[in-house]
């Protein structure tokens, strides 16, 4: 299976979904946008803004040679470090009771947790292809592989952002898996985390209503279960074929955050289960694009940061849609390369750089795995 | 050890490969299990859900102006017009002080009033209902914060004439009395509905073309000739003043088609301003109050016998000098008489005369010839709420009772019932339906309401002889206060005791009046009613006059059709 796919299909996925994504912000921003601006186009120009300046670091990290992203890797991981932990300071930006955003000047914001994602996927590619040898080893496979995913996890959980720090535990895990670290050495961190995780996660009452909500949207419709009824309500009266593109009425006001963490939902409603099964189709297709690039790469390095970059695309993607559909517990993630949110885009467009750049041909005269 | 770590590096390539297909099944695995969600939610669930993200849908209803009403001449006495209302949202005024006076400045309001409620904290008050243009106008110059003006519909009479009869529309422009009620659909049109949604911040939006095919008000044309019903309405208001009664009745109808052209009734109401006046003003007492004749229903009885051929016109009947005994029961004349005619005994309205009469015909004759003049039924106006009146059927050995209903005591009558009856005699002996209404002219067409003569009732011979005792009554009898100088007239007066308390009253009267103009070529039927006049209380005295003033006035100013023979 994975031998016959690469680039054209991820190529063909990816670039479909950035454009139907930028059609549907548009159709799910526009009253919000109108209402906040006067214009209806606000956000469909900022996300047209961001997909270009993403084309550009798309464009970097595919010509950027492996060995130079591999020889910044740790710099990389230290950067994001430092940019999580200044959202704490007096640079943070606080929104929605959590300081999850970083101001450099005037105007120029961004999430430093997607940078983060991307910084520790390098990271981790880099230890678990130099350790490689060693992987039978539990403090190579798991433990450092630990400490770099649990020390911006930890920063994250400060801001707080539960989901961002769960996310990089599970990228993490996985690239673990992917480097061929023992089962029974992920398992046993597993289990060790999970006690843990549990009192993080219901430490904090919003977190257990979430988790309530989830289980049961429809015991109170109008307060914690709001927006999950909302989404299901989407999917609902989209049915097969959608109300059409544009006269979706969730987006009205009813369904929050129906341009970023939700624009599947309003998918959902305005193209139908047609058009959600092709959104699903097309991450699927990027996902296992991405991982037979990375099965086909010159090195366990640049192996990892394929399998790394792609789990950006399709593991958040997973995620995002799981929550838009009721079937995880809420949690705030952007559907890359498709909803709104600039941050998201241009790192999501650089993760399918990154997969392109190990899809490049061996340069000849190079043999064999370093 | 080289040797060892390339086996081991080559062993974990094997391993990363077997672990990158896991991670490759897992994710299509996972997407294949969200993929059956979106089934779930979009194909079997969906029908649910969908049926609960309705409720956002709503349709708003543009109603189209209501119709007007006319009179026959196309004088408007109803109409509909776009006016503003002006409203305030007391939660969003923060200076309710300085916005009062500048409301109470410009609408020429109390102040203190003004403040009260806009100090009131509610989300929503009416400041000013029906504001004028220009009153508007001043308000949308002030801009003031929380102060709105709302569009809206009035529904006006200029005249205010016939107000009992046109009924009235309420604030929403539903029609809630008279034929304002009975003719809603038509004055209402049809609205247009339009699919609407609204987001979540409450505002509307259009969300597809609805069916926008709103049909104008229909416009109903009456048979009311408004310069005679101003007429009539002024002469019972007067009248109301001389004779100090509890209510006057008038009702105009032409003989031959049915037409009212005049229904006026003392005490009235401003239409314009209803929600001010008592409900019981409200009634249209011509269509839906009865009362007991008294001798103008002789006329009737009398028809019906010459009709039947059981008396002729020129036949006596003793009238025992003014008093006999009926089984227990003393019938007593206003005057003592001997032997009269049948033809004297209307034109002097003997009781007792009316009762021997009555006594040759029967009493099951008696009823229903009076039945096929139309009392105790509906005359078929088609007004909401028309009384059938009481006519009971009696038996031949209640001697009493035929006497009494031979001169109009033990039934009940409408106005409109003892008009219709009265055209029977002007027109030649045939029924007419009395019709309110000309004509409905609706967008998609005009309807003309049924006019006409319907079936004969007694011989063309019988009604001009009668008229001929009509016209003697009013010429040297009881009704000479209803003769003109210009034109004959025909007429029966009718001086009814009220019951009270269960016997007949010493002091309170009906007095009344049934008259036909001219006398042997009826144009005119014309039936007055003064309910407990106060001093003179006879038809005679009191009724005949207004008949009179009334008629003198339409015979001279109004284009009545000459029709009919005889």
């Amino acid at each position: 299976m994975l031998s016959r796919v690469g680039t054209p299909h991820l190529l063909v996925s990816a670039t479909f979904l950035a454009g139907t994504g930028l059609v549907m912000v548009y159709s799910a921003s526009a009253l919000r946008a109108e209402i906040s601006f006067g214009s209806s186009s606000v956000y469909f120009w900022r996300q047209t803004m961001g997909l270009a300046l993403g084309l550009l670091v798309a464009l970097l990290a595919w010509r950027v040679p492996l060995g130079a992203i591999r020889r910044m890797s740790y710099l990389g991981w230290g950067l994001a470090l430092v940019a999580l932990i200044a959202t704490l300071s007096s640079l943070g930006v606080e929104a929605n009771h959590a300081r999850r955003w970083l101001a450099l000047g005037s105007g120029f914001m961004f999430q430093p947790l997607e940078i983060a994602k991307l910084a520790l996927v390098l990271a981790l590619a880099r230890w678990l292809s130099d350790q490689q040898i060693r992987l039978r080893d539990y403090r190579f496979a798991v433990g450092v592989p630990a400490l770099l995913a649990g020390i911006p996890a930890l920063v994250l959980l400060l801001q707080p952002d539960f989901g961002g720090a769960l996310m990089l535990l599970l990228f993490a895990g996985t690239l673990c898996f992917a480097a061929g670290a023992r089962i029974t050495h992920l398992a046993a961190t597993g289990l060790i985390a999970l006690p843990a995780l549990a009192v993080v996660a219901l430490g904090a009452g919003y977190r257990v209503n979430r988790l309530r909500s989830f289980l049961d949207p429809w015991a109170d419709p109008l307060g914690n279960g709001y927006q999950l009824v909302q989404s299901l309500l989407a999917f609902g009266a989209g049915g097969i074929a959608g109300t059409g593109l544009g006269a979706g009425q969730q987006k009205l006001g009813y369904l929050p955050e129906a341009h970023t963490d939700f624009i599947l939902s309003v998918v959902g409603e305005e193209v139908g289960l047609i058009g959600v099964l092709t959104v699903l189709v097309c991450f699927a297709i990027v996902g296992v694009a991405a991982i037979g690039i990375a099965s086909r790469a010159r090195d366990t390095f640049a192996m990892l940061v394929a399998t790394g970059a792609s789990l950006l695309i399709w593991l958040q993607g997973l995620v995002n849609a799981g929550v838009a559909m009721g079937a995880l517990p809420t949690k705030g993630t952007t559907l890359p390369l498709f909803s709104y949110g600039r941050s998201s885009l241009v790192v999501s467009l650089a993760a399918i750089g990154l997969v392109l750049n190990v899809a490049r041909p061996k340069k000849p005269g190079r043999k064999g795995w370093r | 050890m080289n040797r060892r770590r390339v086996a081991r590096k080559k062993r974990n390539v094997a391993i990363q490969r077997r672990r990158l297909m896991i991670l490759a099944g897992l994710g299509v695995l996972g997407y294949a299990g969200l993929g059956a969600r979106a089934v779930q939610l979009q194909a079997l669930d969906a029908e649910w859900l969908a049926a609960r993200a309705q409720v956002h849908r709503s349709t708003v209803r543009l109603e189209p102006l209501r119709g007007e009403i006319h009179d026959r001449h196309g004088t408007l006495l109803a109409g509909s017009a776009e006016v503003e209302s002006v409203a305030a949202s007391p939660r969003r005024i923060s200076d309710a002080r300085s916005t009062a006076a500048a409301l109470a400045r410009a609408l020429d309001l109390p102040q203190k009033h003004l403040r009260k409620r806009l100090s009131s904290g509610r989300s929503f008050v009416w400041i000013k209902r029906w504001a004028t243009p220009e009153e508007a106008d001043r308000v949308r110059d002030l801009g003031l914060a929380g102060v709105s003006l709302h569009p809206e519909r009035k529904r006006f009479y200029p005249s205010g004439l016939a107000a009992a009869y046109l009924g009235f529309a309420g604030r929403d422009g539903e029609g809630l009395s008279g034929l304002e009620l009975a003719f809603d659909a038509a004055l209402r049109g049809s609205s247009a509905s339009l699919p609407l949604l609204r987001n979540a911040h409450g505002q509307r939006l259009i969300r597809w073309k609805g069916d926008t095919n709103a049909r104008a008000g229909a416009r109903v044309v009456l048979t009311l000739d408004a310069r005679l019903q101003h007429y009539a309405e002024n002469l019972l208001e007067q009248t109301m003043q001389r004779t100090r009664a509890r209510h006057a009745t008038l009702v105009a109808l032409d003989p031959w088609t049915g037409d009212l052209l005049a229904v006026a009734e003392r005490p009235t109401f401003d239409p314009n301003r209803f929600w001010l006046e008592k409900p019981s003003a409200f009634r249209a007492r011509a269509f839906v109050d009865v009362f007991e004749p008294g001798s103008t229903l002789k006329p009737f009885g009398i028809a019906m016998a010459l009709d039947a051929g059981v008396v002729r016109a020129d036949d006596r009947f003793d009238c025992e000098q003014g008093a006999w005994r009926v089984g227990d029961h003393v019938i007593h004349d206003f005057k003592p008489y001997g032997a009269l005619s049948v033809h004297d005994i209307i034109t002097l309205s003997s009781n007792i005369g009316a009762a021997k009469v009555a006594e040759q015909l029967g009493a099951t004759r008696l009823v229903e010839g009076l039945r096929a003049f139309g009392f105790g039924q509906s005359t078929g106006s088609g007004f909401p709420g028309e009384s059938p009146g009481i006519l009971r059927p009696l038996r031949e050995s209640q001697r009493v009772e035929r006497a009494n209903l031979a001169f109009g005591q033990g039934i009940a009558v409408t106005a409109l019932q003892l008009a219709a009856a009265g055209a029977t005699l002007a027109n030649g002996g045939q029924r007419v339906s009395p019709r309110l209404v000309l004509r409905v002219e609706g967008p998609g067409g005009t309807v003309e309401w049924p006019s006409g003569l319907g079936e004969r009732v007694l011989s063309e011979s019988t009604a001009r002889s009668i008229r001929a005792m009509l016209q003697d009554a009013v010429a040297r009898g009881t009704g000479k206060a209803a003769a003109l100088p210009q034109y004959a007239v025909a007429g029966k007066t009718g001086t009814a005791q009220k019951i009270v308390n269960g016997s007949y009253s010493k002091d309170r009267f009906v007095a009344s009046f049934m008259g036909l103009v001219p006398a042997q070529n009826p144009r005119l039927v014309v039936v007055v009613v003064i309910d407990e006049p106060q001093g003179a209380h006879t038809g005679g005295r009191v009724a005949a006059p207004v008949f009179r003033e009334l008629v003198g006035f339409a015979l001279e100013q109004l284009p009545l059709r000459p029709r009919g023979k005889t």
